[in-house]
Order: C-alpha cells, then sequence, then structure tokens
C-alpha cells in the first residue's frame, strides 16, 4: 500500500505530526523520534470534517510584543542580521495565514488532526479529501452494504 | 447520526450551517466554525443480522447455531455475519486477526512501529558528546544496524540513510576505541622492555 504525503506538519518538542493518504482512508501520523503511531480513518466511514478558527487571543498579541521587543534588543546589541532574520520569522507567523483545529468525524470518534493548524492548509487538505470520501460514500451507497462503522477505523 | 458539535465549547453546530461555504459562528461561543458533511453523516446504524441455520446449510465455526455467509479468507473458516471483519475486499475471522496482530502480519491494524534507524543513529550520535560512553553505544550502533537492517521499513516511505549513517559513527567510534587499546596496549610493552 502507497502512501502520499499531505501539506501541513505539526512540529513538537518530543516528534511531530503529519497526514498521508491512501486509495481507501487517512493515515494520521503522530511520530516522536524512536517511533510511530498511527491512527486510519476509512474514507467510507468519515462523516464530517470540522475546522474552527482560532482568534488572536491577547495573550498571543502579548507573547508576539514581547518577541518583537526582543528583536530591537538584539538590533540595539550590534547584532543586525540576527534581528533581521527574527524580524523575518515573525513577520512569516504573523502573515501566514490564521491558526485553526480540525477535527475528524466517524461514527464512534471525534479525532484532532494536529497537522492542519492553519487554514489555509486545512483547506487546502480539505479540497484533496472531499472527493475521494465522497466518491468512497457514493459506491458504499450503491452497492447497499451495510453502513456500521467498520472494525478497522480506529 | 452524531451531532456535530464545536471543538471550543461543544455546542451542538445549527444543520443550517452544515454543509455551507463559509466559516459560522457557533452558537454557543461565537468561534468561527465549518463543518465539512459527508455522506455517511446521514446514515442510520442497522444492527448486523444473523440467520439461524437450517438444515443443511453451513455454519459459523465460532458461532455453530448461526448461518455461515462467507469463509475467511486467511483460514478458510466458515462465518456468520457477525463474525465477518471487511478488511477492503477481504474477510477475516477474530482469530485471524487476533494471530495478524501478534505476528505484525496485517499491516492495516498495526498502530505503532519503532524506527529503529533512528534509535541506531540516535545511539551512534548522542553519547558521543560524553564521550567516554562511545565504548558501549558505539559497539551497540553497529549491533542495532545489523540486527535491524533487514526489517520492514515502515509504512511510510523511508530510506535507509539513517542505518548508514549509524554504521559509520559506530565504525568510527569502535575503531578509534581500538586504536586507542593497542596504542596503549604497545605503549606499556615498550616501557616492560
Amino acid at each position: 500500500m502507497t502512501y502520499r504525503r499531505l501539506p501541513g506538519k505539526r512540529r513538537k518538542l518530543g516528534g511531530n505530526s503529519t497526514l498521508w493518504v491512501s486509495e481507501d482512508h487517512l493515515l494520521l501520523v503522530k511520530s516522536t523520534r524512536f517511533a510511530e503511531q498511527y491512527r486510519r480513518f476509512y474514507f467510507r466511514d468519515i462523516q464530517a470534517i470540522l475546522i474552527r478558527e482560532k482568534r488572536y487571543s491577547p495573550t498571543r498579541n502579548a507573547v508576539d510584543v514581547i518577541l518583537w521587543l526582543g528583536v530591537v534588543w538584539i538590533y540595539l546589541a550590534h547584532a543586525p542580521v540576527t534581528a533581521l532574520f527574527g524580524a523575518a520569522l515573525l513577520l512569516y507567523k504573523r502573515f501566514s495565514g490564521p491558526y485553526c483545529v480540525c477535527q475528524i468525524q466517524t461514527a464512534v470518534q471525534t479525532e484532532t488532526l494536529p497537522s492542519l493548524y492553519r487554514l489555509s492548509v486545512a483547506r487546502q487538505v480539505i479540497d484533496q479529501l472531499s472527493p475521494l470520501i465522497e466518491a468512497a460514500q457514493t459506491v458504499k451507497v450503491e452497492e447497499g452494504s451495510p453502513s456500521e462503522p467498520s472494525a478497522q477505523a480506529t | 447520526m452524531t451531532a456535530l458539535q464545536c471543538s471550543q465549547c461543544g455546542s451542538p453546530l445549527l444543520d443550517g450551517d452544515l454543509g455551507t461555504s463559509e466559516l459560522h459562528e457557533c452558537p454557543g461561543c461565537g468561534s468561527p466554525t465549518r463543518a465539512f458533511v459527508f455522506p455517511a453523516y446521514y446514515r442510520t446504524a442497522t444492527p448486523t443480522k444473523t440467520a439461524a441455520i437450517v438444515e443443511g446449510e453451513s455454519s459459523c465455526f465460532f458461532h455453530p447455531q448461526k448461518r455461515a455467509v462467507v469463509p475467511c479468507d486467511e483460514c478458510g473458516r466458515f462465518l456468520c455475519a457477525l463474525c465477518r471483519v471487511e478488511f477492503g475486499e477481504r474477510n477475516i475471522c477474530p482469530g485471524c486477526i487476533d494471530a495478524g496482530m501478534r505476528k505484525g502480519e496485517l499491516p492495516a491494524l498495526e498502530m505503532t512501529r519503532r524506527r529503529y534507524d533512528s534509535i541506531a543513529l540516535g545511539v551512534a550520535t548522542l553519547p558521543a558528546f560524553l564521550v567516554w560512553p562511545t565504548l558501549i553505544t558505539g559497539p551497540l550502533a553497529i549491533y542495532l544496524t545489523i540486527r535491524h537492517w533487514g526489517d520492514p521499513a515502515g509504512l511510510l516511505p523511508r530510506n535507509r540513510w539513517r542505518f548508514v549513517a549509524a554504521l559509520s559513527f559506530g565504525l568510527i567510534q569502535t575503531g578509534a576505541w581500538a586504536a586507542l587499546f593497542l596504542f596503549l596496549f604497545v605503549s606499556r610493552n615498550k616501557l616492560l622492555v
């Protein structure tokens, strides 16, 4: 079975999280440095994908202000290249679109997809997945198969 | 059908907002939310029905009172509708699922996998900062590489550069230790002579 990587990657201190797609299911991979955990969502079982846009909270704004002050301090400390690099990172973070929480729902579970934390990336991935899911579920209806969730869905 | 809920406050989302192209405010917390709903959401689950056996019909291996509907594609046992588990286009019995999970023969059921290439690389590189542990970890990295070189690569595409790097570092460290001990041995013999 071959997998294709979908856009989006959530990096954390202990590892990362990515999404992969195969012929009939979506694979959520949570990776620590030395192991990988898999969760499969079969297209025929997916009921909905939910996106909630995260608002820019006062706390986050305060953190941004502190980081900008840090950049200014580095600049004044005669390290303009480092300050420029920091400023570029902060600008990228600020203008690469709003954050979101993306969840996938089946009949028996609701799971967060950590790699889809930017609204633009989430939309891009859902645009890729929607035709696959709808095709799998249309075939299922035409065949008249039972609709209970499959045992593989974890 | 499980009602769609806001991931922030848990309030049920309004049916009128489902499947629309724009973000809508959650009725509970006001967070901008959008739900992409698929046909499976509107289906109602039907309980699995198992028919009782009639004389002359094949019975289920696990439930002798129930009529068999399919054979297991692994072991060939007859299965009723309750025991049949579909894996793509295959039907497998609970016994074969259990055996497959234990032996790791069913990739579709694999939930976790150790990355021995990363472990070997970690063993080869991280202790090098303290120098002395490499006396043990150098050969250990070589052992891990040789032991797990032929293991299945994993579900995701992955090449073997980590194994190669771990083997290289392990050989360098082990070689350096061997050279040091040889040097000390020769120096000691010269002093004795």
